[in-house]
């Protein structure tokens, strides 16, 4: 709700069109008629996933009983228009099964679209499913796998344990073949063109109009990359950089060996762009790409067509060289304009430029700020922008000790759940800075009801992020209601950031010794209502860093506050690479922050004070103060020289005594493991290995830097790149995160020491370090209490004294 | 080449530094200097010590308000646990005081704070949240209710943590001061003041240094001259009747023109018809010991600033408690705590107080401040409280060496428990110790410890009530699960009862402090708000004592017992139907439930009280701790025998043989009991042979004067009979057996008094019926309707 009232204030706080939609209008159609002469029939794509990935915990399902369900989405970006889904779903059945009754059936948005029958024979077995394409609706598509499940012909336990049929969700795929959509020229079209539904990460290029890059252009392209993240939501975004020149410019050796230089053809590492029979301009990309010819007149092709969107910025006058005399015309102030990919239809081309550059910043801001907002329109010019002032956590769903929160303001609605397969889901988001101490708990205040005729096992379960937490007893045979249900789970069970409550209603109706007796059903229900309430009972903002996979989960610290006021991108140097990492790095922190962090600094500069920072780029070029900071060290040729390793921490258990004694420092410590740090020192070819650390700023204390390097400028980008896909961010820890593309999850560790942040109070500190260390907080109660006794004994004896004389 | 050296070298801020280090040097020693100038050595090591323990105080206590998981707080709470009930065990069978004791106590007493520490903390700041206006304010009414509580528990384990135990000062017979003994009474029975009279005359003490004074109040002249006839001739009657007492008996009476302030006005008024140096204030049933001025007028020859020698009220009969609960000598009395552990732990800090009774004055020092005050109904501790003020001393000598009468019924009691309560809460009010100059700090302690103790009345009510505020009315008042309550509120009330049985166990069983708080509670509590809306309203009121209950009945002030009692029931009622309807408060419904279920047992308890049990006796009898042996004649025959109790119309015997055959069992003969140097003949009757031992009751078949002088000087002369250990001879059940026997008791005696009030109804019922029988008979015989 918060964030909906925000954008509105953007919306209006933000933008003022001057386009002319009728110009809009014909330059759409221009591009329209242009795009007819040249463009190719629509390349049909195909895409390949299994059903795990569309899990957030990938698992196998166990459907059990006589009925069981078990739900998917999928999600389908309205930029895609499909011409095949299949559906090969690999399962097992019992063998106990009753064929002739026994059978699955997989429903998309409630539909049946295939069937078969579990067979007691043939156990093991793939169903090939094609869904109509027809069938499926831009956003998410509910896929259900339903089963009945009988051994018998009549009188059977519908809870019968040999009642179970396995999907196998790492071997079930799904596949699409599908065309991408041609774009419709409007800036109200942006939040359809950069969705979070895709398949696969968004790849997004930014061209840049001056074959050097500077500091101004890395701020603006970074501003970019947050909108465009923002956008995204969740989805990873990848970008790249690409420069766009005039032929007749003559052209040097650029920084990076791997891009194009126009003009020399024979480079063999090279792309020449652009046919100057026709233009008079080229465009340099990056040499593997592919690259298409332009028919837009005067504009230029940007980016690799196949697989990515494009952003041009620049100052009009250095981007009119590549625009139609009409729009570049426009351009008489901050200028946000979309156009469609002349050599293929289903990208665009988003236009950001202004007379000077402080108008081409006002364009890029406006494009963060306004986001999902702009006017059905192909261009704007925008006259200013006002950013709010917002909280230090902008989730919606943020909650803080000691308040109440109504499970409506959490979006549930009073819902009436019926058994096994309603449930109230919901999610609350614990800021990532919070101690949440050992006494503390979260109490939800239950208001529910329950209906009649369920057997006195019947409960409501609660899971928390996915385990099960705790269950309500449903015993009354009547039915019932119940205000102010308490239910208190030890609040250390929460997660940092997003945590998910759900309540699931399982009940059974009452049982009978005849099996062949039919209950009825229509009792089974139970409502959640919506002014149940939950309470965190106590926490402190204070939290103990490095910690990366705090950083993976909630952005902290880098994306707090949400607009990014203490956080600061550094780059060591304006390499395409680099940059282009540092942009997909800052978007995906973005995301991660909810919203657009306008108040992010970057550049190649050391952060102002008060500032975490990030750093990105290759060892080499790695500030010497932080190389001396950093937990790790460097060898002479650059390469991280330094191993860890790490065994479980176990403790002899063979005694009662022992083991009587060791429980306190058992339950502090359960994670405890012994490291060890070997330092080898060697020569070896580069590799393209990439790292993310973790460590106090060497420059002021209590501030984070988070280090991505890797060994060269592409294996860096290629590094963060893959690190920004969702299975390798999931598995961050420690302080220490060492991957190469080829892994499947980055190897973590703990080499640094560690440090506090926030605004702890001394009991805050307290509580935290002896939590860490019960043995010293009972020895110094016990001793304290002792010396307490002691100091007694002798002012009693003096006043005795007193008395006797 | 010095100078080439000294520039090398450079030596300057050497130099400079070394006179700076001087100069703080000598600051410093300055500063301890000046310290020391007004400061002794000994002073300097006590407030050290004082600032070490407060500062490790403080850090035990904010040690224990961390967070730390609870795993870990467990095993520390079972540990704490598990030192207290051992070191309590050490403590129980350590014989010998002494420096070990001390420790073992004091650690204890620390531990115990520590868990209540923990607990309170907790307490505030996590339970007490807003739900609704009502709720919000039962909780902060509960929680001020536990502060209270607590702070009380916090003051008495000051005060009792080290009592002062003095033993008996020896007399200087050279510089014997006079004493007047003064006996104030009201309405008190002819019989009750002659026993009191005889013993003062009968004290230890040189004839002509001690003057014995009846001051009579029952008939002043403004009393005979009342307009009310029958009352007039009432106190003309007994003015005479007392005169004559007093001159039979060797003692003076006096009266006043009125009745102004009651009984401190009484003393006052005889303050100025009076000479003596000391003055020995006696109620009118207190029966002194004859060694009683032996053994206390040298604190008086040794310290010429004390002002006060406080002795224990030690009673012969029960009170309506232990009488109508069945308990008399079978647990400690409810005075034991006080006069054997308050006041000599209020005696540690030099705060003990005047209890209007079984003390010494130094009429000197009552004269400065113009006679006993006025201001509050307590005159006794308002005297202390202001001579305490002027630099003045008090003692108190433990030693029990008064013989008293405790209030018959329990009407009788709580009138005077009011007026206790009332005089207390006045002088907190009206002479606030903590505002008062003069008084040490450990004096302030002790006084505030003393007076707000009365304000326990609402304290005890709200702890009675708030279950039912949850469990009936759905009031949120303490909020916690079940777990918390187990971490955080039983580890406080084991340590707490660990700590009371440390301190009270010897004198005082579990839960019985409950029950005579309770009891008292709901009429304390009316007549305290009446003091605070008007602090100078309360006047003195007369207990009555020595009344004889002919039959059981039901006091008249059990009305509001019925209604706790009801309530308690419903809310177990109202818990058991919570606990399955609203299954998510369970935790919160057995906490309350047990709570509630507690105090059910405690107001059991109490109707046990409230069932007045007969008393036949009229004459208390005192039982004999000291072997008396003597003669049983019944003309030739001669019996040897040991006697074990003793009242004004008969005793009870040992004998050393069985019965002679051919002895008349009713016979009647001589008791022959060496008293001194003289042999006391007391004419005896056989009314009753015990068949559980060789022991007969007899009846004295004479009464003269000499023979009552006999019987006193027997029974009541020798303060040994009046040990303690008496009543400390039944055996300490500890806490668990305590719980069992209250629980059983509580029981019984409710079970005994719904049984009464069933027989009762039942009788009415049927008198009635019969009676409308009858009626309906005779119209019938009459052939009328």
């Amino acid at each position: 709700m918060h964030l909906e009232g925000f954008r509105v204030s953007l919306y209006v706080g933000v933008v003022a069109v001057l386009a002319v939609s009728a110009v809009a209008q014909a330059q759409t159609s221009s591009s329209s008629a242009a795009a007819v002469e040249v463009s190719e029939a629509p390349a049909v794509e195909v895409s390949e996933f299994s059903l795990d990935t569309l899990m957030s915990r990938p698992e196998q399902i166990l459907l059990q009983n006589a009925a069981d369900r078990y739900t998917f989405y999928i999600p389908l970006s309205p930029r895609v228009r499909l011409r095949r889904a299949t559906l090969a779903l690999a399962f097992t059945n019992s063998i106990s099964m009753f064929e002739p009754r026994s059978q699955l059936r997989v429903r998309v948005n409630g539909r049946v679209v295939g069937q078969t029958l579990l067979d007691a024979r043939n156990p093991v077995r793939e169903l090939s499913v094609d869904i109509p394409p027809d069938l499926m609706e831009p956003g998410y598509n509910e896929m259900e796998i339903q089963v009945a499940q009988h051994y018998a012909s009549q009188c059977e336990n519908p809870m019968a344990p040999e009642l179970w049929t396995n999907i196998d969700t790492s071997r079930s795929r799904l596949k699409f073949e599908y065309e991408l959509n041609e774009i419709q020229t409007s800036l109200a079209e942006i939040p359809i063109l950069i969705n979070p539904l895709g398949w696969n990460p968004y790849r997004l290029t930014i061209m840049t109009v001056t074959s050097k890059l500077q500091e101004f252009d890395l701020a603006l392209g970074a501003v970019l990359s947050e909108g465009v993240a923002t956008s995204l939501k969740y989805r990873p975004l990848k970008v790249s950089h690409a420069v766009a020149l005039p032929v007749p410019e003559e052209i040097g050796e650029t920084a990076s060996g791997r891009v194009a230089l126009i003009g020399n053809p024979a480079d063999a590492d090279a792309t020449l762009f652009g046919t100057s029979a026709k233009a008079s301009h080229a465009v340099m990309l990056p040499a593997s790409e592919e690259v298409r010819e332009s028919a837009l007149g005067r504009v230029a092709l940007i980016g690799n067509p196949a697989d990515a969107d494009a952003i041009l910025f620049g100052t009009s006058d250095k981007v009119a060289r590549f625009l139609p005399d009409k729009i570049a015309q426009e351009i008489v102030g901050p200028y946000i304009g979309l156009m469609r990919h002349v050599a293929d239809r289903s990208r665009f081309v988003l236009l950001i430029s202004g007379r000077d550059r402080d108008e081409l910043a006002i364009a890029a801001r406006a494009f963060l700020l306004a986001g999902a907002e702009l006017p059905d329109v192909a261009s704007m010019t925008v006259s200013d922008t006002s950013a709010p002032e917002v909280p230090r956590y902008a989730n919606a769903n943020a909650i803080e000790a000691g308040h109440r929160y109504a499970l409506s303001s959490f979006g549930v609605q009073t819902k009436t759940l019926r058994s096994g397969t309603d449930s109230v889901e919901f999610e609350i988001w614990l800021p990532p800075d919070l101690f949440v101490p050992a006494s503390s708990a979260l109490e939800v205040h239950l208001h529910m009801a329950y209906g009649g005729g369920s057997d006195p096992g019947s409960v409501i379960n609660l899971d928390l992020n996915g385990e099960f937490s705790s269950a309500i007893r449903l015993v009354s045979e009547d039915g019932g209601i119940f205000l102010d249900y308490v239910i208190s789970l030890p609040a250390s069970r929460l997660r940092a950031g997003s945590n998910t409550l759900r309540f699931t209603a399982h009940m059974a109706p009452m049982t009978k010794s005849d099996v062949c007796f039919t209950p009825s059903s229509a009792g089974l229900v139970a409502s959640i209502f919506d002014d149940s309430w939950l309470l965190l009972t106590e926490a402190r903002h204070h939290v103990e860093l490095p910690n990366l996979r705090l950083t993976a989960r909630t952005g902290f610290p880098l994306s707090s506050p949400a607009d990014g006021s203490e956080l600061h991108v550094r780059t060591t140097s304006l390499n395409h690479d680099v940059v282009a990492s540092a942009w997909t790095l800052l978007g995906k922190v973005t995301q991660l922050g909810a919203i657009a962090p306008w108040k992010v600094t970057i550049g190649t500069n050391p952060a102002e004070p008060g500032r975490h920072e990030l750093i990105v780029g290759p060892i080499g070029e790695l500030p010497p103060e932080l190389i001396a900071a950093a937990p790790v060290r460097f060898g002479p040729s650059g390469l991280l020289k330094a191993v860890v390793l790490e065994m479980a921490h176990g403790q002899k258990d063979s005694k009662t005594v022992r083991r009587l004694f060791s429980v306190g420092q058992s339950l502090a410590q359960p994670q405890a493991v012994v490291q060890a740090l070997a330092s080898v020192d060697y020569e070896a070819g580069p590799d393209d290995r990439t790292y993310m650390l973790q460590f106090e700023s060497p420059t002021e204390a209590g501030r984070l830097v988070t280090l991505v390097t890797s060994v060269s400028n592409s294996s860096l980008r290629k590094g963060v790149d893959r690190l920004v896909e969702f299975d390798l961010w999931g598995s961050l820890d420690g302080d220490l995160a060492v991957w190469d593309l080829s892994a499947d999850s980055a190897r973590t560790t703990r080499i640094g020491s560690r440090f506090h942040i926030g605004q702890p109070d001394l009991q805050s500190r307290a509580s935290f370090f002896f939590s860490q260390r019960p043995w010293l907080w009972i020895s110094l109660l016990v001793a304290t209490a002792l010396l307490f006794a002691i100091t007694s004994v002798s002012l009693l004896r003096q006043r005795a004294r007193r008395n006797r004389t | 080449m010095q100078q080439q050296l000294h520039a090398y070298l450079d030596f300057e801020p050497l130099v400079q530094g070394l006179e700076r280090r001087i100069a703080r040097t000598g600051r410093k020693r300055r500063r301890i200097e000046w310290i020391e100038s007004r400061l002794s050595m000994r002073q300097i090591r006590t407030i050290s010590i004082i600032m070490l323990w407060g500062i490790t105080a403080s850090v035990a206590v904010w040690l224990t308000t961390l967070s730390i998981p609870h795993a870990v707080q467990i095993y520390f709470i079972a540990g704490v646990l598990v030192v207290m009930a051992v070191l309590l065990a050490v403590a129980n069978r350590c014989t010998r005081r002494g420096s070990f004791l001390d420790h073992v106590r004091t650690m204890i007493l620390v531990l115990g704070a520590v868990l209540t520490m923990r607990y309170i903390c907790w307490r505030i700041v996590y339970t007490v949240n807003f739900h609704d206006v009502l709720s919000y304010i039962a909780a902060i009414a509960l929680l001020v209710a536990e502060i209270y509580g607590i702070t009380m528990y916090f003051l008495g384990s000051i005060i009792n943590v080290k009592p002062l135990h003095r033993s008996i000062r020896k007399l200087d017979e050279s510089a014997l001061p006079t004493v007047d003994v003064l006996i104030p009474t009201f309405n008190e029975d002819d019989s009750i003041l002659e026993v009191t009279l005889i013993a003062a005359t009968q004290l230890d003490y040189p004839a002509e240094l001690l003057k014995v004074y009846l001051l009579d109040d029952g008939g002043t002249d403004a009393k005979i001259d009342q307009a009310d006839p029958h009352a007039a001739a009432t106190a003309r009657d007994r003015r005479r009747r007392l005169q004559a007492l007093c001159e039979t008996t060797g003692a003076t009476y006096l009266t006043r023109k009125d009745n102004r302030h009651a009984k401190a006005g009484n003393i006052n008024a005889a303050l100025v018809r009076i000479s003596g140096d000391l003055l020995l204030m006696l109620d009118a049933d207190h029966v002194p010991s004859a060694d009683f001025l032996q053994n206390t007028v040298g604190e008086f020859q040794a310290d010429r600033k004390l002002f006060l020698v406080q002795t224990p009220h030690r009673f012969i009969t029960p009170d309506p408690v232990e009488k109508n609960l069945g308990m008399y000598h079978k647990m400690p009395g409810e005075s034991e705590i006080f006069y054997r552990l308050v006041q000599p732990g209020l005696d540690a800090w030099q705060s003990t107080f005047f209890c209007g009774s079984a003390a010494i004055l130094r009429r000197q020092h009552l004269n400065e401040i113009g006679g006993l005050p006025t201001e509050t109904v307590t005159e006794d501790v308002e005297t202390a409280l202001m001579l305490h003020r002027r630099g003045y001393r008090s003692v108190y000598l433990g030693k029990p060496m008064i013989f008293g009468l405790q209030p018959e019924t329990f009407s009788g009691f709580i009138v005077q428990r009011c007026r206790w309560a009332q005089g207390m809460v006045q002088l907190f009010l009206l002479r606030n110790p903590l505002l008062a100059s003069g008084l040490t700090p450990q004096q302030r302690f002790g006084y505030m410890n003393s007076t707000m103790f009365w304000f326990f009345p609402y304290a005890r009510l709200i702890f009675l009530l708030a279950p039912c505020a949850f469990l009936l009315f759905g009031l949120r008042i303490y909020d916690s699960n079940l777990n918390q309550f187990l971490l955080y509120a039983v580890p406080h009330l084991i340590g707490a009862l660990i700590c009371a049985n440390l301190l009270f166990g010897k004198v005082r069983w579990v839960l019985v402090s409950e029950l005579y708080e309770s009891v008292q509670s709901i009429f304390s509590a009316r007549a305290i708000t009446q003091t605070l809306l008007n602090p100078r309203a309360p006047v003195f009121k007369v207990t009555d004592k020595g009344e004889c209950l002919k039959k059981a009945f039901v006091s008249p002030l059990a009305s509001p017992f019925y209604v706790i009692f009801l309530m308690l029931v419903a809310s177990l009622i109202a818990g058991y139907f919570r606990y399955q309807i609203t299954p998510g408060q369970r935790d919160i419904v057995i906490i309350t439930v047990g709570w509630a279920a507690l105090n059910l047992f405690i107001v059991m308890g109490g109707l046990g009280v409230l069932l007045e049990r007969r008393q036949r006796r009229t004459s208390p009898r005192l039982y004999l701790s000291r072997a008396i042996s003597g003669m049983l004649r019944f003309g030739d025959a001669v019996i040897g025998c040991r006697l074990l109790d003793i009242s004004m119309t008969g005793v009870k015997i040992e004998l050393a043989q069985d019965w002679p055959d051919g002895l008349d069992p009713k016979s009647s003969g001589v008791l022959e009991i060496p008293v001194g140097e003289n042999t006391a003949l007391l004419p005896i009757s056989v009314v009753r042979h015990h068949s559980a031992q060789p022991a007969v009751s007899l009846t004295f078949s004479e009464m003269t004067t000499d023979i009552k002088r006999w019987i006193v000087a027997i029974g009541y002369g020798n303060s040994d009979n009046l040990d303690w250990d008496v009543e400390s001879l039944h055996a300490t059940p500890g806490i668990i057996g305590g719980f069992v026997n209250f629980l059983w008791l509580a029981i019984r005696r409710a079970g005994a008094h719904l049984l009464h009030v069933v027989r009762t109804s039942v009788y009415f019922l049927m008198t009635r019926i019969q009676s409308a029988l009858n009626k309906f008979q005779l119209l019938a015989r009459h052939g009328i309707g």
